[in-house]
């Protein structure tokens, strides 16, 4: 719910960049017909490859999702950036689900009393929500939900499937745990490149669920859930092995995709470093602050007030907040009320296993956040591009949900180190208002990125297109209003050469519309010319590759 | 999760995936203007704008039979769409349509509610296998047959009117109150004042005294009870507050609006009179709300519009083609459920006890807004055809959806006695898969219906304005586009007759954006 509040303003963000164009080609090449869609990915598998990457099964996703907002749009009467936002809501609810099972798992490792664990996932949950913070119009929250929100959903899913609570146990592995396993594992190595870490996760997942169960490490290693892991590894590295070296030995010949270029320098650490501080909310919040500003808006705290359906999130996330903090009190006043009915031992036993947990979340939270940056850190081209600490990047909503971890063991720590009844009711009230504050400011920080995110010349046309292109007028007014559309873009975007720009959407939308309707988008002067050749074969020739 | 909770969700779930097509209709109507002038209104003044709303004046909302208080929550309503549209950067008419699918769910729960009320009455049997299937009885039922249905118009009103004619049927004859006891005196003033408030809301709550009266009839006809029984019930006391809480505020309301309209063109909605023509419209708003006559309708609206729409356009979709599973799915979940719910030889009886209240609750509740409409002035205007929705259509198709929820606990009260039991089972899968095919029907009708909208160029033009409402961008080309939208639906709408006619709309959306950036809809530039 805390998660759904922070991504609410975004609900309605123009597409951006290439999804402008792939959704409506996508509609145009596959239809509803997945066969299509994975005969494509199969089929440009090669091709991608000796560009330097490798992931059909993300791309399969990608097409996939595409087509269906598309199809989605046309039975419903909804514009496309309408569709998309449902779909991303959709994608946050389901992570944040992802995120507070593994959350929970931990605790049930580490031995959590019942009564305690459901407020310290509701505290969770405000923390995750607090940490999704879009600074940026190309975010996770705002763009490319598939991928930008579906790798990291895989990832967790990964390491929740890896280690459930019956993998935790000695056991031999069912025959059919071999090569579910293997499959999932080579999966992830066909998703996109973060989707790498998949194992690596998965691993510190295991290790941390053991680590907090007090587990040995000859136990570990008798885990079904090393065994499912270590199968897990071999399926990844039966792909990832072969391709990766498929394309250092291309790319050492030719020129390849730049992001796949690895290069070890000092930059390599600051830049990881940057891209962990990134993931931290007030990193976020500053930087859409200034961003906000440099677009002339001046939306304050003041103006979270003047909406109404703010005014209820806000309200909503003042809500789970308190009910968060008289959930902790309750479960810290039991604590206090029977301790004269048990021995000091019992008590020490919950705070021992508070604490136990606590630590492992932190773990799990350090390697989260690190691994993507790190990978980041290593990428040639990001090294280049000289991200400024807080503008998110692909990667960087796995490091706001390990942020969310780190930052939630903080609070688990403190609760389990804090005596006495007025302490707890202190540090429980605490709790719930710098939650809410930061909950508060990460919607601010996403409404005014919304706000400035449809203010744009450029968002204030696409969203038109992308409604033009669903709802058709067939009409000559119809037609002139939708050339009138694609000239204003094209005046905006006129480089012929970018995949998504003025002539290049136009040419695009055209050809979707003669096949869909038998008419042009846009039947004015110059369309005969444009439309003489094919379109170009340029799939998914895109930055973010 | 409880089998009552379960069957909840499913009778939503259903009721939400047939209207899921409708979710981005335009703005229909008056809709085109209020929603915007609400948003102003409440922005500047809201004291003044409550005022306005709940007196009628400058809205056309008195021309739909709002009450006062409808008049207001509508207001309120549609300010709060606006803002949600403005906070979460939608469109108006998309924020629109998730209520729309909002209000059908709550409406499909109460129908449920209704129909598990009478087959609680009376104990075990075919109850629960007849329960399990209505789902998919009202998911079939609710076709929009033109702009103008209850399910196609502005949803909280709309919908809403006939959900609270059920929920006042529902608060009228709960469990404890089928059996005899006094009522003291709070009881029935709660009743009546509830009563009188909800007949200020909508004029179609006027027949909320006769749904209550068939739910209170078709508990004590499920439950076997005599009439002198039936007469001592709370149900009937509580059903007489209630009749006398409506009665006092139409009444009420009547007097009050006399003086304004004396003289004056008012609304003829509410405008009653009686002759033959009149009786023999009766049974053509009842055959409207059937659903084969709504799938017949939109059939040829869609003709008409020259469109072709078919059954395999429908699964060509991948998002209707998921719907249709989605239907499919439950169809299947609900067949299992009815399946395990079936009773034995002796509940024969009970189970056509059952059958005959149902069927009496469905003619309670489809008949009354059949008469009502037949009898007005404003519908022997318009014309309507069968088939051809208008607001009452949406509770007619609720009363048919009884009907046949009755027909469906007949026909498994009869199959009791069916050997072997694998022939029943045939039975509840022949039923069921007729009603999924049923509710198939209407989501191809409900999404040819949208089809019609999309292809519309006045709704286009409706759309593309609801788009540009929620974008802050005073740049040239995006003013050029608005001023050539509002210049495009000006020549569409020229009328001084209409509410929503080009120059108040364009006024309406120049006062918006002035109020929230400080620059028009619409800044006119020199060629």
């Amino acid at each position: 719910m805390p998660a759904l509040i922070a991504a609410a303003p975004l609900t309605g963000f123009a597409l951006q960049a290439e999804e402008r164009r792939a959704v409506v080609r996508s509609a145009r090449e596959f239809g509803s017909n997945p066969a299509a869609v994975a005969e494509f990915a199969v089929g440009t598998a090669g091709l991608f490859l000796r560009a330097g990457n490798f992931r059909p099964l993300g791309r399969f996703a990608d097409k996939a999702e595409h087509a269906f907002a598309f199809e989605a749009a046309e039975a419903t009467g909804l514009s496309l950036h309408s569709v998309q936002g449902g779909l991303r809501l959709a994608l946050v609810a389901l992570l944040a689900t992802a995120a507070v099972r593994m959350v929970a798992a931990v605790m049930r490792s580490a031995g959590v009393a019942a009564e305690r664990s459901g407020p310290l996932l509701a505290v969770y949950s405000l923390v995750l929500g607090a940490t999704l913070v879009a600074s940026h119009h190309l975010s996770a929250l705002s763009a490319f939900p598939v991928l930008l929100l579906g790798s990291p959903l895989l990832m967790l899913a990964t390491a929740l499937v890896v280690a459930r609570d019956a993998d935790m146990q000695a056991r031999r592995l069912a025959w059919h745990e071999y090569p579910a396993m293997a499959l999932l594992g080579a999966a992830a190595a066909m998703v996109y490149d973060l989707v790498y870490l998949a194992p690596v996760l998965a691993a510190v997942f295991v290790v941390v669920r053991a680590a907090a169960a007090g587990m040995g490490r000859r136990e570990l290693l008798r885990a079904a859930a090393t065994r499912r892991w270590a199968v897990l590894s071999s399926g990844f590295l039966a792909v990832f092995l072969p391709v990766r070296t498929a394309i250092a030995v291309l790319c050492s010949v030719q020129h390849c995709n730049p992001a796949s270029e690895v290069l070890l320098s000092t930059d390599a650490v600051s830049l990881a470093a940057r891209r962990v501080l990134t993931g931290l909310p007030p990193a976020g919040w500053s930087h859409t602050a200034a961003r906000v500003s440099a677009y002339g808006y001046r939306d304050g705290l003041a103006d979270l007030l003047g909406n109404w359906l703010i005014v209820v999130l806000l309200a909503a996330a003042a809500l789970l907040s308190v009910r968060a903090a008289r959930g902790l009190v309750r479960s810290g006043r039991a604590d206090g009320d029977q301790r004269s009915a048990r021995d000091e031992r019992a008590v020490d036993d919950e705070r021992s296993a508070g604490l136990r947990f606590a630590a492992a979340l932190a773990a799990l939270g350090v390697s989260t956040a690190l691994m993507p940056a790190v990978m980041v850190g290593l990428s040639k081209e990001m090294q280049g591009l000289q991200l400024p600490v807080g503008e998110v990047w692909r990667e960087s909503l796995v490091v706001q949900i390990g942020w969310s971890f780190v930052l939630c063991s903080a609070i688990v720590a403190l609760l389990s180190l804090t005596r006495g009844r007025t302490g707890v009711r202190v540090a429980g009230c605490a709790c719930a208002v710098v939650l809410w504050a930061g909950l508060s400011a990460t919607l601010l920080n996403n409404y005014r990125l919304g706000h400035v995110g449809r203010g744009t010349p450029t968002t204030a046309l696409v969203r038109q297109l992308s409604t033009s292109v669903v709802r058709v007028d067939l009409t000559s007014e119809g037609n002139v209003r939708r050339c009138d559309l694609t000239d204003a873009y094209g005046e905006l975007w006129p480089d012929p050469h970018g995949w998504w720009r003025g002539p290049q959407l136009r040419e695009e939308f055209n050809h979707f519309m003669l096949d869909r309707y038998g008419v042009l988008f846009c039947d004015g002067p110059g369309t005969e010319k444009e439309l003489t050749s094919d379109p170009p074969a340029d799939w998914d020739w895109r930055p973010r590759d | 999760m409880s089998s009552a909770a379960r069957r909840l969700g499913s009778a939503a779930a259903i009721a939400a995936v047939a209207v899921v097509p409708l979710v981005g209709l335009s703005l229909q109507g008056d809709e085109r203007r209020s929603l915007y002038r609400a948003a102003n209104l409440l922005a500047s003044s809201p004291l003044e704008a409550l005022g306005q709303a709940s007196y009628g004046a400058g809205s056309p909302s008195a021309s739909r039979s709002l009450g006062p208080l409808g008049r207001v929550a509508e207001s309120l309503q549609h300010a709060f769409a606006f803002e949600i549209a403005e906070g979460m950067g939608l469109a108006p008419h998309v924020v629109q349509g998730a209520m729309r699918i909002a209000m059908v769910a709550i409406l499909a729960a109460a129908a449920v509610a209704a129909v598990a009320a009478v087959l609680r009455s009376r104990g075990a049997g075919t109850a629960a296998s007849a329960a399990a299937l209505f789902p998919l009885v009202l998911g079939a039922s609710l076709v929009a047959g033109g702009t103008a249905a209850g399910v196609a118009g502005p949803p909280f009103v709309s919908v809403g009117g006939a959900a609270l004619v059920l929920a006042l049927a529902l608060f009228v004859a709960r469990d404890a109150d089928m059996s005899a006891r006094t009522l003291r005196w709070p009881e029935a003033a709660a009743v009546a004042l509830t009563a009188a408030a909800a007949a200020l809301t909508h004029g179609l709550v006027v027949v909320a005294p006769a749904a209550a009266g068939g739910l209170v009839l078709a508990r004590a006809v499920a439950a076997g009870q005599s009439s002198r029984a039936l007469r001592q019930t709370a149900a009937v006391r509580r059903w007489v507050a209630l009749t006398a809480g409506v009665a006092v505020a139409v009444v009420s309301e009547r007097i009050v609006a006399a003086g304004p309209c004396d003289g004056l063109v008012c609304f003829d909605g509410s405008s009653l009179s009686l002759s033959g023509d009149r009786a023999a419209a009766v049974p053509q708003r009842l055959m409207t709300g059937a659903p084969p006559a709504g799938w017949a309708h939109v059939a040829d609206l869609a003709e008409q519009a020259g469109l072709r729409f078919g059954v395999i356009d429908l699964v060509a979709n991948s998002l209707l083609a998921l719907l249709v599973a989605v239907i499919v799915f439950v169809g299947f979940r609900q067949w299992r459920q009815a399946c395990s719910g079936w009773g034995d030889v002796a509940g024969v009886s009970a189970g056509m006890r059952s059958a005959a209240g149902l069927a009496v609750l469905g003619a309670a509740v489809a008949v009354p807004p059949a008469v009502l409409t037949a009898l007005a002035d404003r519908s022997r205007s318009a014309g309507l055809s069968i088939g051809e929705a208008s607001a009452d259509t949406l509770l007619v198709q609720v009363g048919w959806a009884f009907v046949a929820a009755a027909g469906v606990a007949a026909a498994l009260a009869a199959a009791t006695r069916l050997r072997p039991v694998l022939a029943r089972q045939a039975t509840v899968a022949a039923v069921a898969g007729l009603l999924a095919v049923a509710a198939v029907m209407t989501l191809l009708a409900n999404e040819r219906l949208a089809y019609v909208d999309r292809r519309d160029p006045q709704a286009a033009v409706v759309v593309e304005i609801s788009e540009f409402t929620v974008v802050a961008e005073p740049g040239s080309p995006a003013n050029a586009l608005r001023c050539g939208l509002i210049s495009q639906y000006q020549e569409n709408v020229p009328g001084p007759d209409d509410w929503a006619a080009g120059p108040q709309l364009r006024a309406e959306l120049d006062r918006l954006m002035l109020q929230r950036h400080n620059w028009p809809f619409c800044t006119p530039q020199e060629s």
